[in-house]
């Protein structure tokens, strides 16, 4: 052992002092379902955080084998009753056990090594990796910032598909909600979001949080395993809470999400946090409020349950540059049952977010994806929230869609069309071609800009429909190979200057003569 | 109802009054009212209530010729305001020290919590 140890501990033990602290302490009345009803505790404050003298009676050495403390939460203030949901093993609690107060509200200990790591809502790493070396407590639980604390969104976060950057873009300190039934792919959005920061520079590449909530803990493994093989762990942090957990982790899950962001947001940087997903979340807090014999309204849900998820997503915002202009991005993902966008938690979470991607089942089933359907997915914040480069190109492309999507149910007489309506139908089925991307493939945003131009300006002209995805992954390894500069201009520029512009029209003049093979056209 | 009737009871108790005389004053006032269906229930929650708050006053020592602890806990019961006599409970899982524990307030300043705290320190 070495004498620097030694040496600690002796002064600590030198410096120990006897506590006669006063603590205020009640006695577990009953419990039951997680709930704790509690007598005493007449001072305890909504949400504050109280531990269960689970080891009265123990000796000093099984005291030392129990793990963990165990804590509870205070949700009900009652005239003669204090009901408190407990934090962990409801078995731990037994009748006529001891509670003491924390005297302090909910919080979360945060560091920047927490970064890279898979935790809890309480912030305890459940990834095998040993301890965290924390910096501070952040309250799980607070106000969010307010008008004058913060400046407007314009600086983009890129998702690294095609479809939302170019039409629904998400820029930082925005709430996009991602919204679609089961299986349509909207976790491989938020993934594919996560994975495709590591194309940004390192100073300005924002922290990402995966908040899962409820989910299966076989898919959070194998997504934490995805973000490693594509290195994105390095930057991620995984709060997880597992469906087999009770109901009041759940509930605290995103908050915890929510208290690690603000953290990095105070130091001045940007932080993404996708939250998957709120329906559960509202599931888990529906359960806990009937446990607590809250009043149901609505489908059973609380009153409050308007606010629980207003008071998250308010949390997230841009600052002003006084208060570091740091920012925190909110995915939150909405599990919407067979469409219906109009049901109760998908309209409340609707009302609150700055814009929604919703992801349609039909789409998906026709091999469309992202199954994006442009029509009613928006972006409130807009092109504010887009580099000049792909403001300039993505107006075409909306343009294009929409009046493909009208004359699409005129698909079935296209022997009675006239040549240009044929035409338009067939440019509209390049571009939805165009628009289709691999799961967990993110494509930087030079790239997209790219091949969005070279859409709008002939590249899949003379071309068959079939060949659109061969054609784009030609011309843009071709790019890759012959036009470096013009990729490498347009990263750091951000915008598509005439030289650029003018190395572009080249670029695609001479694919077309060098990959005449791809040229064979279907128009009869 | 019987929350409120049993809430005035026990206040009336813990303020001194003569028990005897505060039950009778329940009985009249519950006839009075035509509330006599209630009289069970709120003798049931005046005693679930008395007995808890009752239980939960002790001292609590390692061993019972730990005099220094005994005075000790005295003298930290005094500080609070409480000069009645608690009952005494040996623990000897406590190693030393003592705790008090009385009107919903506890002070641990046993030798088990120290030591906890001290390995607490030294293993963070």
């Amino acid at each position: 052992m070495s004498t620097a140890l030694i040496e600690k501990i002796k002064q600590q033990i030198k410096d120990l002092e006897v506590d006669t602290t006063p603590q205020e302490v009640g006695v577990v009345r009953s419990v039951g379902d997680g709930i704790a009803e509690i007598d005493g505790l007449s001072s305890a404050q909504m949400m504050e955080m109280v531990v269960f003298a689970t080891t009265d009676g123990l000796s000093l050495q099984e005291t030392l084998e129990q793990t963990d403390a165990l804590y509870g939460l205070v949700l009900n203030l009652e005239e003669d009753v204090v009901k408190v949901v407990v934090l962990g093993e409801t078995t731990r609690v037994k009748e006529g056990v001891r509670v003491m107060r924390t005297n302090r509200l909910l919080s979360i200990p945060v560091g920047e090594a927490i970064v890279g790591r898979v935790v809890d809502p309480l912030g305890t790493p459940i990834d095998g990796k040993g301890g965290i070396a924390m910096d501070k407590h952040m309250p799980i639980e607070r106000v969010a910032y307010g008008v004058m604390e913060r400046s407007g969104v314009n600086e983009p976060v890129h998702t690294g598909i095609k479809a939302i950057d170019s039409m629904i873009p998400i820029g930082r300190g925005q709430r996009e909600l991602i919204i679609g039934d089961r299986q349509t792919g909207k976790t491989t959005i938020a993934i594919d979001t996560i994975i495709n920061q590591k194309y940004e520079p390192k100073e300005k590449r924002p922290i990402c949080i995966y908040v899962a909530i409820g989910q299966k803990r076989s898919k959070t493994a194998s997504l934490m395993a995805k973000l490693e093989a594509a290195g994105a762990m390095e930057y991620t942090t995984i709060v997880a809470t597992s469906a087999s957990e009770a109901s009041p982790l759940l509930f605290l899950a995103p908050f915890s999400g929510a208290a690690i962001g603000e953290y990095f947001m105070e130091q001045g940087r940007d932080v993404l946090v996708v939250f998957d997903d709120l329906s559960k979340h509202a599931n888990a807090y529906r359960q806990m409020s009937l446990l607590l014999r809250r009043p149901p309204g609505r489908e059973a849900y609380p009153g409050d349950i308007f606010y629980l998820h207003s008071r998250l997503l308010e949390r997230s915002a841009k600052l002003s540059k006084e208060l570091g202009g740091g920012s925190i991005t909110a995915l939150p993902i909405i599990e919407t049952q067979e469409g219906d966008v109009s049901a109760y938690i998908p309209t409340n979470v609707i009302s609150i977010t700055d814009g929604q991607i919703f992801l349609d089942t039909d789409l998906f089933n026709k091999g469309i994806r992202p199954a994006l359907d442009v029509g009613i997915s928006v972006s409130r914040v807009g092109s504010s929230a887009q580099t000049k480069a792909m403001k300039k190109v993505a107006g075409k492309i909306r343009l294009e869609l929409a009046q493909f999507r009208e004359l699409e149910a005129f698909m079935q007489f296209a022997s009675d069309l006239d040549e240009d309506t044929k035409k338009r139908i067939e440019s509209g089925r390049k571009y939805v071609e165009l628009l289709k991307q691999e799961q967990n493939n993110p494509i930087p945003f030079q790239k997209q800009v790219v091949a969005i131009y070279a859409a709008n300006n002939g590249l899949f002209d003379d071309a068959l429909v079939a060949n659109t995805h061969k054609i784009e992954l030609s011309f843009l390894e071709y790019m890759e190979r012959e036009y470096t500069n013009v990729l490498s201009g347009i990263e750091t520029g951000r915008e598509l200057t005439d030289e650029i512009v003018e190395q572009l029209n080249k670029a695609i003049v001479g694919f077309k003569e060098a990959h005449a093979q791809f040229y064979v056209s279907d128009v009869v | 109802m019987q929350n409120a009737y049993a809430a005035a009871v026990i206040q009336l108790i813990k303020d001194g009054q003569d028990v005897d005389q505060v039950l009778r004053g329940l009985a009249t006032i519950l006839t009075a009212r035509s509330h006599e269906k209630l009289f069970q229930s709120v003798l049931r929650i005046v005693l679930r209530t008395l007995e808890t708050h009752q239980s939960n006053d002790r001292v609590v020592v390692a061993s019972s010729e730990d005099a220094i602890a005994l005075e000790q806990a005295i003298a930290a019961l005094a500080k609070q305001g409480v000069t009645k006599k608690l009952p005494t409970i040996v623990d000897p899982n406590i190693i030393g020290g003592f705790v008090t524990e009385t009107n919903g307030v506890r002070i641990d300043a046993s030798y088990k919590q120290t030591l906890l705290t001290l390995y607490q320190t030294i293993t963070t």
